[in-house]
């Protein structure tokens, strides 16, 4: 703390509150003005800085203009501590102003000089002054705590400042990591399709004899190295397809396009798994407006999806798939106060009598190698990418996939395409 | 929450701009400010300097004197609409006296719009309030834009709920001013009902609206000129 004998007496410390955040100077006014009478006629509170906080004076007080101050009531100011001048017909009492033990500034009385210093006037100086200090004084124990304050928030500032660096870092390493890890899929599935191709190639020249006639049993060996072989082909492609759309590495060619043609290829591919389990496909899609698709990449899309509800439907069920124009998004039934939305896409739905997801599960289908059923005796194969793969196409397209199940009832898979041709607004 | 300061004769009211990301709460704080560049303690304080997007919030306080010494505290923020700032939307909603919510024209922000508002209503709810707790105002921005809802269809939804409809083309400061003004009024209006602020702290409804209108009349001039 800073002596008041050696030094300025006005210095600043930075631990020392100022004025302002002690006392406003409308409650300084009102709480001083009612001592003011003929003896008393101004009081005026002066910061470290030697400047005028606040007060109050009556109009005939010398105090209006202090810059008229003779130069020995300066000197007196300058000098600090208790004391007194007096210039004209006018005394001036000095008074230190304190909050706790800090010297905040200095309250001077300004007192009519009559015939004799009336000792009642004495002790009105002193009933000021003493006034005043209360009031610092309350001003302190507030300005204490909000510093506090202050400095807890600061503190806390700090950590949270740090505690987000952090996090930043965190969050680039993660995403180094994961896109290494998705050019790490990308090279080792190239590297496992190849010897693979030459697995499937020699196991076809097998069977058809090249190597000379084989046996019952042989031909029945070579052709379940070349079911099993194209099976692994097809996952390893599915991760290599899957890998390829997270980096972003796919492009679509979009055209306007008629969804029946790749609906009925799709059908097509798809009619061998069907008629095995007896299962009827309705194809309810009629006069459809064109989407703007890559024709190859939806048709991914439908094989997967009606590839999934066939392979998860009854012996002898039925698959339905049909499209309608809808709202792009995926129904948002929460709120409604800003209106319906356009009807800018084409919304193709594929619905099976199937086994249904339980609820718990429906959320989770389309992410990468889940299965809704995961358990060792799982009756249906696969790697868990198909839907994640359609998920990441219709994604690519602009456009939304969702899922609607009951368990032992069916599931109902929709997925949206924008319009080739974006309706007239309104319409 | 209102913060009534006796002793420093100070009370702060927190108003927030909400709504979903690019519709322009940012420009609607841009251009208050620019109204009240002028008067002392309004510095717009924005954090949004990634991608000319608000990241964490914008802040712009506003402070004003009424006639019987007590200063007013207007601190305006503005959430990061994005889905996935979630989190900071729903501190920056702490304590919030008023939202004005700023709502996308566009027929196709209407999803946007949905989400955001019921984003609002939960976030209300984690923070324990409701919607009869703040005061709400809906401003539809970007009216100047082709593919908009009509000003017919706006008066269809403003008829649907109970919070007061403004338009606006906020770019152009259009409808800026009387969404704040609306806004302002609505939560002083809530905050006299639940505070009996006229008698605690002596500033009436009038008063208050006057000062902030004072603020802002240097635009009106300004605007009238160009």
């Amino acid at each position: 703390m800073s002596t008041v004998g050696s030094q300025p007496v006005l210095s600043v410390s930075d631990r020392v509150p100022s004025l302002e955040s002690l006392i406003h100077p409308a409650d300084l006014e009102r709480c001083i003005r009612p001592f003011l009478c003929e003896a008393v006629d101004g009081v005026a509170l002066f910061d470290r800085s030697g400047a005028v906080f606040g007060g109050a004076t009556l109009e005939s007080s010398p105090m209006r203009s202090w810059e008229q101050l003779p130069p020995e009531a300066e000197a007196v100011l300058r000098r600090g501590p208790d004391g007194e001048f007096g210039f004209s017909s006018h005394r001036f009492d000095v008074r230190s102003a304190y909050a706790a033990t800090e010297r905040v500034g200095l309250l001077i009385v300004s007192r009519r000089h009559g015939d004799a210093v009336a000792p009642r006037d004495e002790n009105l100086v002193q009933g000021i002054s003493i006034m005043l200090g209360q009031l610092l004084q309350a001003g302190f124990a507030t300005w204490v705590t909000s510093e506090m304050h202050l400095a807890t928030s600061e503190s806390t500032f700090r950590a949270l400042s740090q505690r987000n660096a952090e996090l930043e870092r965190a969050i680039n390493h993660l995403r180094e990591i994961d896109d290494l890890k998705s050019n790490f899929l990308a090279t080792v599935s190239h590297e496992l399709r190849t010897p693979l191709t030459s697995v499937i190639g020699f196991s076809e020249m097998l069977l058809e004899g090249l190597a000379g006639e084989l046996n019952e049993e042989q031909s029945e060996y070579v052709r379940t190295i070349l079911k099993r072989g194209e099976e692994l082909l097809s996952l390893i492609s599915q991760v290599l397809e899957m890998s390829r759309l997270e980096v972003g590495g796919e492009r679509l060619q979009l055209v306007p396009h008629d969804i029946r043609d790749t609906v009925r290829s799709a059908l097509d591919a798809l009619k061998l798994a069907a008629s095995e389990k007896h299962i009827t496909v309705m194809n309810g899609i009629e006069n459809p407006p064109f989407v703007l698709a890559d024709p190859q990449k939806l048709q991914r899309v439908l094989v997967n999806l009606l590839g999934n509800a066939i392979k998860f439907s009854r012996e002898g069920g039925q698959v339905t798939v049909r499209a309608e124009i809808a709202p792009i998004r995926r129904p948002f039934r929460e709120e409604t106060l800003f209106g319906e939305e356009a009807d800018d896409a084409l919304k193709v739905t594929i619905e099976d009598c199937g086994i249904g997801i339980p609820a718990d599960k429906v959320g989770r289908i389309f992410e990468a190698f889940f299965q809704v059923d995961a358990g060792p005796t799982r009756e249906h194969g696969g790697a868990g990418l198909g839907l994640s793969i359609v998920r990441s196409l219709v994604q690519a397209h602009g456009g939304e996939v969702w899922v609607e199940s009951e368990v032992a009832v069916g599931t109902a898979i929709h997925f949206t395409l924008p319009l080739a041709v974006a309706p007239m607004p309104g319409s | 929450m209102v913060f009534i300061d006796i002793q420093h004769r100070e009370v702060t009211l927190k108003l927030v701009y909400y709504g979903p990301a690019l519709s322009g709460k940012t420009t609607n704080l841009q251009q208050l400010h620019r109204a009240m560049g002028r008067h002392a303690g309004s510095r717009l304080i924005e954090l949004s300097t990634r991608d000319d997007r608000t990241l964490f919030f914008d802040l712009l306080p506003i402070r004003f004197q009424t006639r019987g010494g007590f200063s007013i505290k207007i601190k305006l923020f503005t959430v990061p609409g994005q889905v996935i700032h979630a989190a900071t939307r729903r501190i920056v909603l702490q304590g919030a006296d008023g939202v004005a919510f700023i709502a996308d024209s566009q027929i196709r922000e209407t999803r946007s719009n949905n989400e955001s508002f019921a984003d609002l209503r939960r976030n209300l709810a984690e923070n324990g309030m409701s919607f009869d707790d703040v005061a709400i105002v809906i401003q539809f921005n970007k009216r100047d834009l082709a593919g908009i809802r009509s000003d017919h269809e706006v008066m269809q939804i403003a008829a649907k709920g109970r919070e007061p409809v403004y338009k606006a083309t906020a770019i152009l400061g259009d409808g800026v001013m009387e969404t704040f003004l609306g806004l302002a009024d609505s939560a002083w209006v809530r905050l006299e009902r639940r505070y009996q602020l006229r008698e605690k702290v002596g500033v009436a409804r009038e008063e208050f609206m006057d000062r902030i209108g004072a603020m802002l009349a240097d635009l009106d001039r300004e605007g009238a000129d160009a």
